[in-house]
This record gives C-alpha cells, structure tokens and sequence, in this order.
C-alpha cells in the first residue's frame, strides 16, 4: 500500500485506469457518481488539456469532461496504456 | 408536504395551478440530453426548446396532447441525472415529483448509455408511480454497437419499454399508446434487490417510518430511507420538519452500513444501485463492433490543443462575421421602408400636430427594434441555435475551461456568457447549469457585461460608423479585458471553492431545421414581446417629455453623470431610456440630438465615451428582472451598483485619454 498514489489529473491520453477511490465528501462523490464514475470503474483518458484545462474520459460508452480540480479527487491506477 | 413553498419556485413554472387541472398529467423525465424535449416537442408543439447541451430544459414547460381521443396534460421537466438535489434544476425536478400530481412518469433514456441512464430509472420507480420506459436513440446506440433486449429488459423492470428515434419522430406514437394503456391499466415496477446485508438494514428503517409520518409525507417509505441513506438535503429537512423521531434509527441504520462496508452509508447506496444497474446492462445489452463514423474523428480536430483553438476562434469569425453582414444588408432597407411609411401614415394628418409628432415618434420606436436590432439578433440566434443542436457547444466549455479559471469560473460558464452576446436575459437564465450560488454570482455579473445584441447595434451605429469597423472591434475587446479583469478581481474577492466543471461531452447531431427554427423562434418571441412594446413606448414618452418640455428636468438630474463624462446634458434622458432597452440609447440620442449625424453635434471624445458609458452600465429592465429572479435582490443591486460606478470609471478614463490624444 505505499505505492504513489495516483490522480486522474496525471493519466495521458490513451491510459485505460481503474477508479480506486473518490475524495472530496457527499457533494463529489455524488456529482461524479451521477456521470457514471464510481469507484472500480474502468475509465478510458481521451485528452488531457494543456493550460491547466479539463479531461476528457470515457466512461461507459459516453464522454465526459472534468475540470482539473474534479480530476484531482478521483484516485486512479492504469489497467493498459493503448497504442495510439 | 411543501406545498406551501411552491409559490417561491412558481416563478418559474409556466404551467397552470395544479389544482385547477382536469387531465391526467404525464411527466417527461430523464437524464439531460436524452431527448425529453424533442420528444415533449414532437407532440405537443414546440413550445419546449430541445438542445444538444446538457442542461438546457432550466424551467418546466406544460402543454397538452391528445391520444387517442383524450386530451392529457404533458409536462416537460429540466434533466437529471439522479434523484439528488445537486443544482436548482435537479431540486425543480425532485420537488414537482413528489409536490405536485404526477400520473405518468415518460422515463426517456439516452440509450447510447444505457448503464448510466439507468440509474435515475431505479429511482424513479422507487416513487411508485406508473412509468413508461423510452430507450430514446437506438439509432446511435446501433451504432455504438449496443444492442438491446428490449422484452428482457421490460421484464426485468417490470414495466413497459418502447424505442425510439425521437429526432426522427420514430416510434414517438408507440411511446404514447403505450403510456396510454400503462395508465390505464398500471403495473407495479418490480423492486430489484440488492444485496442482503444492505437490503436488510433498508427493511429495517422502512419498517421504523411510520403509516402516520408517510401519510404526512406522502412518499413512498423504500424512497424515503434510501434517500435518508443518501445523505440527501431534500428528504433530510422534510424529515426534520414532519417526521423527526426517525433521526436515531437513521444514523443507527447509516452507522450500520459504514461499519459493514468501510465506507460512508451514501457511497454504499450509490455503489450498490451502480452495481444493480451493472447487471442489468449484463442481462439486457449485447456488445458488437461499433462503426466508426466521420463524426467520431471530427473532435480529433476540433478538441486539439492547438488546432481546437484555431477551429474555435475561426467559427466564431464566420459566425459574427455573418451576423454582421447579415443584419448589415437588411438594416438600411428596412429602416428605408419605416422612413416612407412614417412619411405615409403621417401625411394625413396636419404637420407638427401633437398626433402627428407622436404618430412619428412610435413608428421611430418600432423601427429601432425592428430595423436595428432584430436583423443582428436574428441571425446570431439562429446560428447560435446550429451550433447548439449540433453539440459543439460543450466542445467550447472544454476548450475555454482552464481560460475561465482564470476569472473566476470554469467551463462551463462560458454558455451563458456566449449567449449574451444574443440577450442577456437568456444568459442570465442560462446561470442555472452552474451548481454553486457563487459561480452562478459571477457568472450572471459576468453575462450581464456581454455586449448583447442591442449594444452591439451602438457599438456599430456609433463608433463603428463614425470609425470604422476596427473601432468597433476594439470596444469589444476592451469589453472582453474588463469582464477579464472584473472576473478576476470577483474571484478573488470570493474565493473558488467550487467543484468546477463536469460535463458529459454529446455526440454529434445533424441540426434539425425544424428545431433550430423552433428554437430561434422561442428566444426571439421574448425581445418582440417585451421589447418592442419598451421601445414604441419608450420613444413615445420622450416625445411627450419633449413637447411638454420635461426632459430639462430629467436632464438636470443626471447632469452630475453627464458632466463627469464631458457629455451635453441632452444625452442625460437618453441614459434613462437606456435602462429600459439598450438600443433606446442610441435610437433616443438621435432623437434628443435632433439629427442621425452624431459626429457633426458630438466630438470624437465624446462619441467614445457615450459608447464605452452605454456599453458597461446598469443592465436593461429586463435584464435586472432575470437577475433577480436568478441571484436575488440584493445581489442583482450589487450587480447594477456594480456596473455602473464601473461604466462611470471607464467612461471618465476614456475621456481623459481623448483628451490628451486630441
């Protein structure tokens, strides 16, 4: 348990990562829940924004968009990077 | 029940009082961008405006259709995503559901995502109201490679499933046949159970609400302790009001779920319901090759770091770009039609006579809305509305995300803000897919900055005719740095803590004109309606002020404003009129100037600073009116109080700097 611990912020583009663990209390874990991120989910990094800008996933057959600092509450590991 | 709190939120509502319905109502509900008001559209009129934005149903709309022979009440509610109060359209959803008379629940799903939609199905069925299902969007579901056992999945459920197509207006009749024979004869919904330990400790705090305290909520109990579960302020204050003695058994009962699960008693609602819907999905959909289309390699472009900024920035060159060129070539020969009708219609009545100067002066009035603003306002709408139904909309909010940080906010602010360019009163409205009260603060401050439609007629009826085309463009990107700068100070002084953006990325759809038109129509019906009768109104005052000489009154009053700008104090009744319409601004000082050649009575200063001044102060009428309604009172005042001291700041800065040019 004390590998890094990783934010989806820090995964490039074409990573598939598992969801561990969302931060944040009530109000993120159920935004998030409600776009369909839970915890153990795969998710798939499409683009990460340069500037400081938002990520772009996909989740369950659908894209979602997530400001840096949403990113930054959802704990991640990678499954697979993809060749892209 | 809260039935006494929904005079607050009726502003809102355009529906008519519950109580004087004769119908049964049936209600639209589902995940915003599922199709609900295309579908809402497609049979009751479009009265509802259908978008490819998530979010865009802010009020509920309420029409009527008829199935086969009987005459039902519709009613088209603002997306969810889940029964959560998260924002004020989630809480406008989940208070109509349990407040008012619902017969019917229509459930339309995206079913390109099913697993997702899904969970606001379970929900839903937990409110123990008769419900249809409507896997909306198969066509793209197909093509995604989802299939679905629709029969499967309807027994699963235990209620009626139908597919649809509703941009195509496919299956749409099904949908309300079956509906129709769903209320006649309503099943239950089957409750899928989840897991044992969790389901026992639901059982057990359903069994400790009482028949009393449900009679008085009026809720179904398995709702109630899930949501209780949950965390959800909703149901938290409705039980402290009317049914506190459940508050020891509801933190035993959460207690129980955190120890067993080693995790917080919402999170464990929520994963089980996502694991239900997991399965579900297993059961019902199959996976094949999707086909990949164009319209999947497009966002490789147009969500570029780099060439996504290049794509943004030239689709919004050719968008004003044709707005301009557009409103350009229709506003002379409209205007030319006024002046002969003006001519016509005054010729039988007696030169300089009372009826004749106000005759004049109300055709004047309709021809600065008609004639100046409509041909800007109309193809900006439209062209605003294409690219909404096209999606690309949420693209920009992706794009501008890390920009709008930076003042304050985040991406998905940037809707209103570009609405504003049309009317602020939209962009106002528009506030309300933000989640926090303070993003939707500045972001509605921010809006009301915008130069809308009826300013940009001043910017290019002014400094754009007397200056030239890039004058005109230097005022809007002085407008673009103030609102940076005024953002940023905002932010600072209320700090960011807020969640920031999440927002689901639709996929790409063919504009249909029918909605497009619909829709342009829908917002340009409120400038027509509440405007026009401003401006004929307008101008006929100034008229009368004018013969029975008050505005030198008017005009003494706002003589400290005046002076400070270095303006005649005739301009000072125009600034009045300004609050009213922003276009009046200009219409009247070609009225109080006595003359269309501004630059021949005012100096070149002088001309800049009225532009900067009318661009930046107060907020029309209807404009504040949005505010409050949106924000509150007392932030709309600092909103007005705000802008102006801002416009004073900068209109006395512009002079100075004319000044010293000169």
């Amino acid at each position: 348990m004390n590998e890094v611990r990783e934010t989806l912020d820090k995964k490039r583009a074409g990573e598939v990562v598992s969801v561990l663990q969302i931060e944040g209390g009530w109000d993120m874990t159920q935004r998030l829940n409600q776009m369909g991120i839970h915890v153990r989910d795969l998710v798939t990094i499409k683009r990460n924004a340069i500037f400081g800008g938002p990520v772009l996933i996909q989740i369950h057959g659908t894209e979602v968009a997530l400001g840096r600092g949403m990113a930054k509450n959802v704990f991640v590991e990678t499954v697979e990077t993809e060749i892209s | 029940m809260n039935k006494q709190n929904k005079n607050q939120t009726d502003i809102l509502f355009s529906g008519s009082d519950p109580e004087e319905k004769i119908h049964s109502r049936m209600v639209l509900v589902g995940q915003p961008n599922s199709g609900k008001s295309t579908i809402y559209n497609e049979v009751a009129g479009y009265k509802s405006v259908a978008s490819n934005f998530p979010g865009a149903t802010i009020s509920y709309t309420q029409g009527h259709v008829n199935i086969a022979g009987e005459t039902f009440d519709i009613v088209d509610l603002p997306g969810i995503y889940s029964l959560t109060s998260l924002d004020p359209a989630a809480t406008e959803t989940q208070r109509f559901l349990l407040t008012r008379q619902v017969d019917m629940i229509i459930n339309v799903l995206d079913a390109s995502i099913l697993s997702r939609s899904l969970e606001l199905t379970l929900q839903l069925m937990d409110l123990e109201i008769p419900m249809v299902l409507c896997l909306n969007m198969t066509d793209e579901a197909e093509r995604k490679g989802i299939r679905i056992d629709i029969k499967k999945l309807s027994d699963e459920l235990g209620i009626p499933v139908v597919t649809t197509v509703a941009s195509q207006g496919r299956g749409v009749d099904d949908l309300f046949k079956t509906a129709l024979n769903a209320l006649k004869k309503p099943k239950k919904a089957k409750h899928i159970p989840g897991n044992r330990d969790v389901e026992e400790v639901l059982e057990g705090l359903i069994q400790k609400i009482s028949d009393k305290a449900q009679n008085r909520l009026q809720i179904s109990r398995h709702l109630l302790a899930t949501k209780l579960l949950e965390a959800d302020s909703y149901f938290l204050d409705m039980v402290d009001r009317g049914f506190p003695e459940i508050q020891s058994d509801l933190e035993e009962a959460a207690q129980t779920l955190a120890y067993t699960h080693g995790k917080p008693a919402h999170e464990v609602i929520n994963a089980e319901r996502h694991a239900l819907c997991m399965s579900l999905f297993e059961k019902v959909a199959t996976l094949h090759k999707p086909h990949v289309q164009f319209k999947d390699r497009v966002d490789d472009i147009l969500m570029h770091p780099f060439l996504g900024y290049l794509s943004l920035g030239l689709i919004l060159f050719i968008f004003f770009s044709l707005v301009f060129a557009f409103g350009g070539k229709l506003e002379a020969p409209i205007l030319d039609i006024f002046e002969k009708f003006k001519e016509f219609a005054s010729a039988p009545l007696p030169e300089s006579s009372l009826a004749s100067i106000l005759l004049k002066s109300m055709i004047d009035g309709l021809a600065g809305g008609v004639a100046i603003v409509l041909p800007y306002l109309l193809p900006f709408l439209m062209g605003l509305s294409i690219l909404e139904d096209i999606g690309y909309l949420p693209r920009v909010a992706f794009l501008m995300d890390a920009f709008m940080h930076r003042i304050g906010l985040h991406g998905t602010a940037v809707i209103p803000a570009v609405l504003g360019y049309g009317c602020n009163v939209p962009a106002v409205l528009a506030t309300q897919v933000l989640a926090s009260p303070r993003d939707r603060f500045i972001a509605a401050m921010v809006s009301t900055m915008v130069p809308c439609a009826a300013r940009m007629t001043i910017i290019f009826g002014l400094v754009g005719a007397i200056f030239g085309g890039s004058a005109a463009f230097a005022v809007y990107g002085l407008n673009l740095f103030v609102i940076a700068v005024s953002g940023a100070i905002l932010s600072r002084l209320l700090p960011e803590d807020t969640p920031g953006m999440l927002l689901s990325i639709p996929v790409y759809q063919f504009p249909r004109p029918a909605s497009v038109l619909k829709k342009t129509w829908f917002r340009i019906k409120e400038f027509v309606v509440i405007a026009l009768p401003f401006l004929v109104a307008g101008s006929l005052i100034l008229t009368l002020a004018e013969v029975y000489s008050l505005n030198g009154w008017i005009n003494h009053l706002l003589r400290p404003v005046t002076w400070l700008l270095g303006l005649p104090s005739e301009v000072g009744l125009t600034l009045i009129f300004g609050v009213f319409r922003k276009e009046l601004s200009m219409v009247m000082l070609f009225q109080a100037l006595g003359t269309r050649d501004v630059a021949a009575v005012l100096s070149s200063g002088q001309i800049w600073v009225f532009t900067v001044f009318v661009v930046f102060y107060v907020p029309c009428v209807a404009t504040i009116a949005a505010l409050g309604k949106q924000i509150g009172s007392r932030a709309t005042l600092k909103v007005v109080g705000f802008t102006f001291f801002l416009a004073l700041l900068l209109g006395i800065a512009v002079r100075v700097i004319a000044s010293v040019l000169s």
